[in-house]
């Protein structure tokens, strides 16, 4: 395992020297930043509305603020994780580098993990740009930091599994657009697989829910932290990751 | 076919791919079972600000007691908030008590199930034992589901009987004086409701959890009095709704138990539904008693009358009042104001049951029965009264935490969120591209 660290910080240095970081960072900021100034103001409005007459149920900043916005991170990331990971082995294979890595000492599964942990700090970075919310919101008033944290937990494992799937897309083609295309694809599938499956038996349809990450997700930001969500998004992860090393296993052997 | 196979089985492609796929294969089976087991036996840790996967202590002593397998229907229109929040809810249950499974169903696509369980409406819940023991509930709340699992669990579910026979309110009747209303509501909570005529029946049927003698018109005959002063004094329950212009014979029995009715309607100038007679009492403040510790809305007695004490039977039996006045209240046109009893409880000291007596047998007719105060009041009653007394009330949770941001400080979060923090961004890159191109 002594190359990951190697491939980990080559990765960095080419995020970090390409646009496509900077990219995604800027529409995620300005995005959930929009969403966040305008939800501050109409809650403010509201609180005033609500103090004036009657007390709301669970009217607070955590709830109505930051929980939304934490999921707007999340869809977002459907659209721009792909964008991220559609170059690591696309652009390779494009570039003919990818012959050099092959039959460098660098084994398929130092080379996969090490991708994975460059773009999980890369994402992770992206993400911690928002930490200036909760602190906003917890200045002019109070947030409860368990359900932020749990928020939070659960962008980084879905940002797992979708760079996890990312990866695998990327590693099927040398065409960049191809990977993000499927990437979003298969992310969109997971997103929205437990919706109107009313047609469908329960059973199928007990499954199919279990199996999206948008329950998984929710539950999480609305902060609870369930084993079961936990070990379905590490599932996940493992099983792009795997995957994605035996389709570089592959093309080793071709 | 033997020299294709031969052909191919020894090339390093084919050993490759089969190694690929057996590998694959077993990994996605191992995911599955880690996440089956997972399936089973998971923890999880409510962080949220509303706690709303965290049931209430009582329910959670409730739920963990349960010794019997239990099954939870939902009937609710599939994927809507109300299933979502069932769904949720019921999560939390299972996770403290595996002894509990549930469904969430469409009465819409299972019209035979809902059938079976008589769902008319939509957020309807039924809990069932394995023996085909039910207790159906309006609503898909905590309470709804913990009450349920109360009043199914401990011991058999009696009915509640409405005497007819001397022109009481009928339980069938839904014109402005009848009993309908109260009838479904007290279904609606779990309770079987039927009619029982004493003429002719030697005893109170041995199910009967609850008598209610709603507003008779004529007299009873001796034995019905006997037949029900016996199931009094063997332990039964009473709910005794009268008025006192109707010469019933209930008199002499209410006598017996130490309480007279006074005759001419009750009058509070200070408290009476708006729009309607002096004499349409609006109650708001109530004694402290298990039926009415959590009441908080008011009740409409129309046409009520005073109730009195026997203070010589107080050896006998233990009074508490349920429903009073105001102390603006009168008897009549008289002028001397006071406190009046329209509601007393009854219980004897002696292993007698317990009577709960009204001066009004109005209050619940479908007219009445609409106001929330007064059809709270008597579930309440028929819950103390069956036996359900470990019922549950749940709290409801109030998180309201405001934040008030002047023009200025909205200016700002919307300036740094739009442009400071984005911008920040792009001069970060900028100086990499630059760096860059230094190299």
């Amino acid at each position: 395992m002594k190359y990951i660290m190697p491939v980990v910080k080559k990765e960095l240095r080419l995020y970090f020297y390409s646009p496509i970081a900077y990219v995604v960072a800027l529409v995620f900021l300005s995005v959930t930043g929009y969403f966040f100034s305008i939800n501050c103001a109409s809650f403010s409005t509201s609180a005033i509305q609500a103090s004036a007459s009657e007390v709301l149920r669970n009217f607070n900043p955590t709830e109505v603020i930051m929980s939304p916005i934490i999921g707007t991170m999340g869809t977002l990331f459907i659209l721009l994780t792909p964008l991220m990971t559609m170059r690591l082995f696309a652009e390779e294979k494009k570039l003919r580098t990818i012959e050099l890595l092959m039959t460098s000492p660098v084994s398929v599964s130092e080379l996969v993990i090490g991708k994975y942990i460059a773009s999980m700090i890369v994402y992770s970075m992206i993400i911690s740009l928002s930490i200036y919310m909760p602190f906003t919101l917890n200045y002019f008033s109070s947030v409860n930091w368990g359900q932020v944290i749990a928020g939070y937990a659960g962008l980084l494992l879905m940002g797992s599994a979708m760079i996890a799937i990312g990866l695998f897309t990327s590693s099927l083609t040398d065409k960049q657009i191809l990977a993000a295309v499927l990437g979003i694809g298969i992310l969109v599938l997971f997103w929205f697989m437990g919706l109107a499956t009313g047609a469908l038996q329960r059973g199928v349809s007990n499954l199919m829910t279990n199996l999206s990450f948008l329950k998984h997700f929710n539950n999480m930001r609305s902060g609870l932290l369930d084993l079961r969500g936990i070990i379905f998004f590490i599932s996940v992860t493992a099983a792009g990751l795997f995957l994605s090393m035996r389709v570089m296993e592959a093309h080793r052997w071709k | 076919m033997r020299k294709i196979f031969m052909r191919y089985s020894g090339k390093r492609a084919t050993i490759m791919g089969l190694n690929v796929t057996l590998a694959t294969g077993l990994f996605i089976f191992i995911m599955i079972i880690v996440n089956l087991i997972i399936g089973q036996y998971f923890f999880r840790i409510d962080l949220s600000s509303s706690k709303k996967y965290t049931l209430s202590k009582e329910s959670r002593k409730i739920v963990k007691e349960l010794s019997k397998d239990i099954d939870v229907f939902v009937f609710t229109r599939e994927k809507s908030t109300s299933s979502s929040r069932a769904e949720e809810l019921l999560e939390t249950y299972r996770y403290l008590n595996r002894r509990i499974s549930y469904s969430i169903i469409d009465p819409d696509k299972s019209p035979s199930l809902a059938e079976k369980y008589r769902v008319a409406k939509y957020d309807t819940l039924v809990i069932s034992t394995k023996d085909d023991k039910f207790v159906k509930a309006e609503g898909i709340g905590e309470a709804e589901i913990t009450n349920s699992i109360v009043k199914l669990t401990r011991g058999a579910v009696k009915k509640i009987y409405f005497v007819e026979g001397h022109g009481e309110n009928q339980i069938n009747d839904k014109e402005r004086s009848g009993y309908s209303m109260l009838r479904e509501g007290l279904e609606a909570i779990g309770y079987p409701v039927k009619s029982l005529l004493l003429l002719g029946a030697e005893k109170i049927p041995d199910d009967a959890g609850l008598i209610v003698v709603g507003g008779p018109r004529t007299p009873f005959k001796e034995n019905e009095i006997k037949i029900l002063t016996d199931y009094f004094k063997s332990g039964g329950s009473l709910i005794i709704l009268n008025e006192s212009i109707v010469v019933s014979g209930m008199d002499r029995m209410l006598k017996e138990a130490g309480v007279s009715m006074l005759p001419d309607f009750l009058w509070d100038p200070t408290a009476y539904l708006s729009g309607s007679e002096l004499t349409t009492l609006l109650i708001k403040d109530y004694p402290r008693t298990a039926v009415t510790e959590n009441l908080r809305l008011p009740t409409v007695f129309p046409t009520a009358s005073a109730l009195s004490i026997f203070a010589a039977m107080k050896s006998l039996y233990e009074y508490a009042d349920v429903v009073a006045t105001s102390k603006n209240a009168s008897i009549g046109k008289s002028k001397e104001a006071g406190v009046f009893k329209v509601g007393i409880s009854v219980i004897g000291r002696k292993g007698e049951g317990q009577m709960i007596i009204f001066g009004d047998s109005d209050f619940v007719t479908n007219l009445y029965y609409q106001f929330p105060g007064n059809s709270a009041l008597f579930r309440n009653i028929a819950d103390y009264m069956m036996g359900a007394k470990g019922l549950v009330t749940v709290a409801q949770q109030e998180n309201f935490v405001p934040m008030y941001l002047s023009k200025g400080q909205s200016g700002a979060i919307y300036y740094t969120s739009l442009f400071i923090a984005p911008s920040l961004i792009l001069i970060a890159g900028a100086f990499m591209w630059l760096r860059r191109r230094g190299l």
